[in-house]
């Protein structure tokens, strides 16, 4: 009991410094940048705070075009990344072991790689000459080249390679929380794999999977590396404007403007899902044996 | 017919063998138990049977046809988990109608079934809920409802009733041997509670470190238990520790260890490898009387124990302990002189080293 209490306080302490670091390095800077939003950056006179920035980024049509861009990149990335990392953690889970330990080894090492390196690596490989292309083209699916490379496709691509592995690994857990005896039952019953893994073990899951999706949403619409290397300067999401405005237009106010509307948009979303899918409602609330 | 028919069954984790060369068979409409400590490969038994645990030796057929290579999906056999593993988004009745689905029955008919199982099991007004709104022995009756309803040939029940609490675990036992008799399916049932096996079971299957251990009707087995494992497992028993003096009938002269007091046992006089012989003696069967009588041992009253239905008395005779069932009547109290004596047709001699 009283070595509980101590090692409450010794954490309360220990927790001081880093909130203290992070107030005064991260959320005051990130305040001050955001606040420079509300002040009209064409004026000279310092009229006070206004929306101004935010009725003339809302306004143009660039800027709703690059939401759009970033949101629909992000959406569909989490939803493919879910689906794909859903069927590779489950046989993490449920595979033998030697596949499990391949699946992870796989999985880390991506992780190690830079995002540089590896969004460098989908250049070659989706170049107009490169080995892709050369498939189709030896395949004779294509007459020419097709071009792979420089567009919203590629970014996606690029974008799901970086999630996977994250998602696969906060995947397993929620996979593990379903008993294996739940699909022997299954079988037992005459169900195929397949479709015990639609009508069982995905009913059971999705919903403890909603937010790590939400975290690929919201990960993907503020990555910045990927879309810039593999989008060719013609995907242009809200992270690429914001560093364009930032640190070529030395235009601060709308570099800020923008960064808060993705914030306030990605958070909008985040709770519209959170509440119509009531996540939190764990497998053993839902009356599992 | 035999119904089911294990020949030969080794299984093996890793490189350590669970189950060595096990036979078995089973007849049409018999429930069989499956009886044995934890480790006693009884567990493992039963998934090779329903196909969650595949063999590294030996043969399993189920109706006639061999399924030693057929997915649990392609045996048509119904099991009941020990965790019961109700499909917890699912109601009552889609549970029920699980296995009706995968085996494309459709509405009415499968709904119609469904209803008639539940009904059977008298739990048709809880349908619509789901597993979580329901107490333990519910539960206990839709995971036999989903397993019943398709007419499995083969009913696999592993400790099913573990989580119930005593009294219900006896209720239940009774239901599920009434709906066994009415439904007529081959039941196989594991367990570690040699009441229970005792008083659902056809036949009892006593396992011992992944090999069938003895087997017999429940009383067979525990008044001719064929060693010292079985008599030990099977319930109560005191053991005395005995030399045999010389075959006779059926059984055998034997002198308690360091007396010079003969009796006769029944049972083999001749146990293999050299083991050491006992005679058993069931509580019930011990006569405990403050009166002389004939060929008596004369013992001590060490402790009594009280348990409603019935008394125990553990009695020192020499430097042995045996326990007694106290006689509808008596009242034998602690420190009292007895004179302990038994039925020759029930004391049973048995060999074996201690388990």
């Amino acid at each position: 009991m009283r070595g509980a209490m101590t090692s409450r306080r010794v954490l309360r302490i220990g927790v001081l410094p880093l909130a203290l670091f992070y107030v005064f390095f991260f959320l005051l800077p990130a305040l001050q940048f955001l606040r420079s939003s509300l002040y009209d950056s064409s004026e000279s006179t310092d009229d006070g705070a206004s929306l101004t920035n935010y009725r003339r980024a809302l306004g143009s049509e660039s800027v709703l075009d690059s939401l759009a861009t970033t949101l629909g990149i992000a959406l569909v990335t989490a939803v493919v990344s879910l689906l794909l990392a859903y069927l590779i953690a489950y046989h993490v889970v449920r595979g033998p072991a030697w596949l499990s330990r391949l699946i992870m080894v796989a999985a880390l090492s991506s992780l190690f790689a830079s995002a540089i390196a590896r969004a460098l690596g989908w250049r070659v490989l989706l170049a107009d000459s490169g080995p892709l292309n050369d498939l189709l083209l030896a395949l004779g699916v294509v007459d020419e080249p097709v071009r792979l490379i420089n567009n919203t496709i590629a970014v996606t691509v690029g974008m799901v390679h970086v999630q996977v592995p994250i998602i696969m690994l906060a995947l397993i857990p929620v996979i593990e929380a379903v008993p294996r005896e739940m699909e022997r039952a299954a079988y037992g019953l005459g169900e195929s794999r397949w479709r015990t893994f639609l009508r069982v073990h995905l009913p059971l899951t999705w919903m403890n999977a909603v937010p790590i999706g939400l975290i690929a949403v919201m990960a993907t619409a503020a990555y910045f590396t990927t879309p810039a290397l593999l989008g060719g300067g013609r995907v242009l999401v809200l992270p690429i404007l914001i560093q364009q405005a930032a640190q070529v237009l030395f235009d601060y106010a709308t570099a800020a403007t923008l960064a808060a509307i993705l914030s306030i948009v990605i958070v909008a979303i985040a709770c519209v899902v959170l509440v119509f899918t009531r996540w939190r409602r764990t497998i053993r609330e839902r009356g599992h044996a | 017919m035999s119904e089911l028919v294990i020949e030969g069954l080794e299984i093996e984790y890793g490189r350590n063998v669970v189950v060595h060369g096990l036979d078995l068979r089973v007849e049409s409409g018999e429930f069989v138990s499956l009886l044995g400590p934890s480790g006693s490969g009884k567990t493992s038994v039963l998934r090779a049977i329903g196909g969650y645990q595949a063999p590294s030796e030996g043969s399993i057929a189920i109706a006639g046809r061999d399924v030693t290579d057929v997915p649990p999906q392609g045996r048509d056999v119904g099991m009941v988990f020990q965790s019961l593993v109700l499909f917890p988004h699912m109601s009552v009745l889609r549970n029920v109608e699980f296995g009706l689905r995968t085996r494309k029955v459709r509405q009415p008919e499968r709904r119609r079934r469904a209803m008639e199982t539940l009904e059977m099991m008298q739990i048709a007004h809880l349908s619509e809920r789901l597993p979580f709104q329901l107490s333990g022995g519910q539960q206990q009756r839709v995971a036999l409802a989903r397993a019943l309803v398709v007419r499995p040939s083969l009913l696999l029940m592993d400790e099913p009733l573990g989580a119930l609490d005593a009294r219900l675990r006896l209720q239940m036992q009774v239901e599920i041997r009434a709906l066994q008799h009415a439904t007529g399916v081959t039941t196989i049932f594991v367990t570690h509670d040699q009441q229970e096996a005792m008083a659902m079971s056809d036949r009892v299957v006593v396992m011992r470190d992944g090999r069938i251990a003895d087997q017999g009707g429940p009383e067979g087995l525990y008044r001719e238990p064929r060693d010292r494992f079985t008599a030990e497992f099977m319930g109560l028993t005191s053991l005395l520790p005995v030399d045999v003096v010389r075959p006779a009938g059926d059984g055998a002269r034997v002198r308690l260890a360091g007396t010079a007091h003969e009796f006769d046992a029944t049972g083999s006089a001749d146990p293999a490898g050299g083991e050491p012989t006992f005679v058993s003696l069931r509580p019930e069967d011990i006569h405990c009387t403050t009166q002389p009588v004939d060929g008596a041992l004369t013992g001590k009253v060490m402790a009594r124990t009280f348990r409603g239905v019935n008394t125990f008395v553990q009695v020192r005779v020499g430097d042995q302990t045996v326990l007694a069932l106290q006689h509808r009547g008596q009242s034998l109290s602690e420190g009292a002189e007895v004179f302990v004596s038994w039925d020759a047709a029930r004391a049973r001699l048995v060999a074996g080293d201690a388990p």
